[in-house]
């Protein structure tokens, strides 16, 4: 025997909801406007505070660091100087140059690190046939695995690693694997997920946030 | 021939601004910074180029200027121009390279003196330069730094145009960097103090 159930409650009535036109072949604005911004609320006077301090605090750090570069510069090219008369036909070397105002000490190091150029021409004139003795091109190639269709993705990788095999390579190829998010999850985010899954997420995938001061041109 | 540059124009290392600024050690003097396009001129071929070594692609609007250059590197044998043209930006000087320095051997207190007798004496800086001109950048004293850079502020109000920025700042034994590592790399016996908002 069948039985048909009969539901008494009565039916809540499905919401109309906002009366819209189809505006289907027309390219629709997005909700970005230019560079206005939702403003922070204010109520205790706290952020205003802030705002001041990180400002106040940004043009000292920009003009403390702007000298520090200058005498640090300055200092580097009288220790250099010094350095290479003292590393003369050594080839055991200090890596660094002391430089001292009574009992302190600021280091000068040279590292085993260098600058790249793209000028082989001033080395090779500075130095004629020991630039290719002490020089040679280095390069990287990086693959974008983003590009790469998902479905050929492992069987370009394993191809890849046996063709750097074969040229005895293998060492030149290195990987770096991460979990990132896909690109629209930065908006889409917001209307998929409660601000507080939103929280919860940015303790697993911080969002890269910069507090940018207005300095004037070109500061920081 | 096609000419290629001798350097990047050399970059001032970033110093914040004039009034937060520790005292600077050694001998400086100060230049007004100006509010246009980097421009280096080969001037023998009237060649101009951007801050990265490209084509100048406004060169059409210097024209005047580079000829003018070109006159000016024969008679006194500087071949290349370190500029500011002033385009686009504001109204004031329209067309006109202001010369900032050339590409010589020699510090900047040798440099700066024939330059001098190049180019001619420096406009005053509450004149505005011509357009379609070349003139010398003023240079002053780093004893008066405080002084002119409170004062260009100012004319920039009375101009109601924002055509200097702050001042540039140069080690007076500083030689021109001659460089092509990179078009980024500071000098740092230069240094800019851009007006702060």
């Amino acid at each position: 025997m069948s039985t048909k159930m009969t539901d008494t409650t009565p039916a809540t009535p499905k919401p109309t909801g906002i009366k819209k036109l189809n505006l289907g072949g027309i390219a629709q604005k997005s909700e970005k406007s230019g560079k206005e911004y939702p403003v922070l609320p204010d109520p205790d006077g706290q952020i205003a505070q802030l705002v001041e301090a990180i400002t106040d605090h940004s043009r000292q750090v920009e003009a403390l660091e702007g000298a520090l570069n200058v005498e640090k510069a300055e200092l580097t090219a009288l220790a250099k100087q010094f350095y290479f008369d003292a590393c003369r036909g050594k080839t055991a070397i200090p890596s660094s140059v002391s430089a001292r105002a009574g009992s302190t000490e600021v280091l000068v190091t040279f590292q085993n690190r260098y600058k790249a150029t793209n000028d082989d021409e001033a080395i090779s004139r500075l130095l004629g046939d020991a630039a290719a003795q002490y020089f040679r091109q280095s390069f990287e190639l990086r693959i974008n695995g983003d590009e790469i269709p998902e479905a050929e993705a492992e069987s370009l990788i394993g191809e890849l690693q046996e063709l750097f095999a074969r040229h005895n390579a293998g060492a030149a190829l290195s990987a770096k694997a991460i979990i990132k998010p896909t690109k629209e999850f930065h908006t889409a985010r917001h209307a998929a997920f409660a601000p507080d899954q939103n929280l919860a997420i940015d303790k697993i995938v911080p969002v890269i946030a910069m507090v940018k001061t207005k300095l004037g041109k070109g500061g920081e | 021939m096609q000419v290629v540059p001798i350097t990047f124009p050399a970059r001032p290392v970033n110093g914040g601004g004039l009034e937060l600024a520790p005292p600077k050690r050694g001998e400086w003097s100060a230049e007004p910074k100006l509010n246009g396009w980097r421009v280096l001129v080969h001037a023998p071929t009237m060649t101009a180029f951007n801050r990265h070594g490209g084509w100048l692609s406004i060169a059409g609007e210097f024209a005047a200027g580079l000829r003018t250059l070109r006159g000016i590197g024969e008679c006194h044998e500087i071949d290349w121009f370190d500029c500011e043209g002033l385009e686009r930006r504001h109204g004031i000087g329209r067309g006109t390279l202001m010369v900032l320095d050339a590409v010589i051997p020699g510090a900047y207190r040798d440099r700066r003196p024939h330059l001098v007798t190049a180019i001619g004496e420096p406009l005053p800086i509450d004149i505005q330069p011509p357009h379609e001109s070349v003139s010398l950048v003023p240079s002053f004293p780093m004893a008066g730094a405080a002084d002119i850079y409170a004062r260009l502020r100012k004319l920039n109000q009375l101009w109601r145009a924002p055509f200097y920025e702050g001042v540039v700042m140069k080690r007076t034994d500083s030689s021109y960097p001659i460089q092509l590592r990179s078009p980024h790399a500071n000098y740092p016996l230069w240094q800019k103090h851009r007006f702060l908002n």
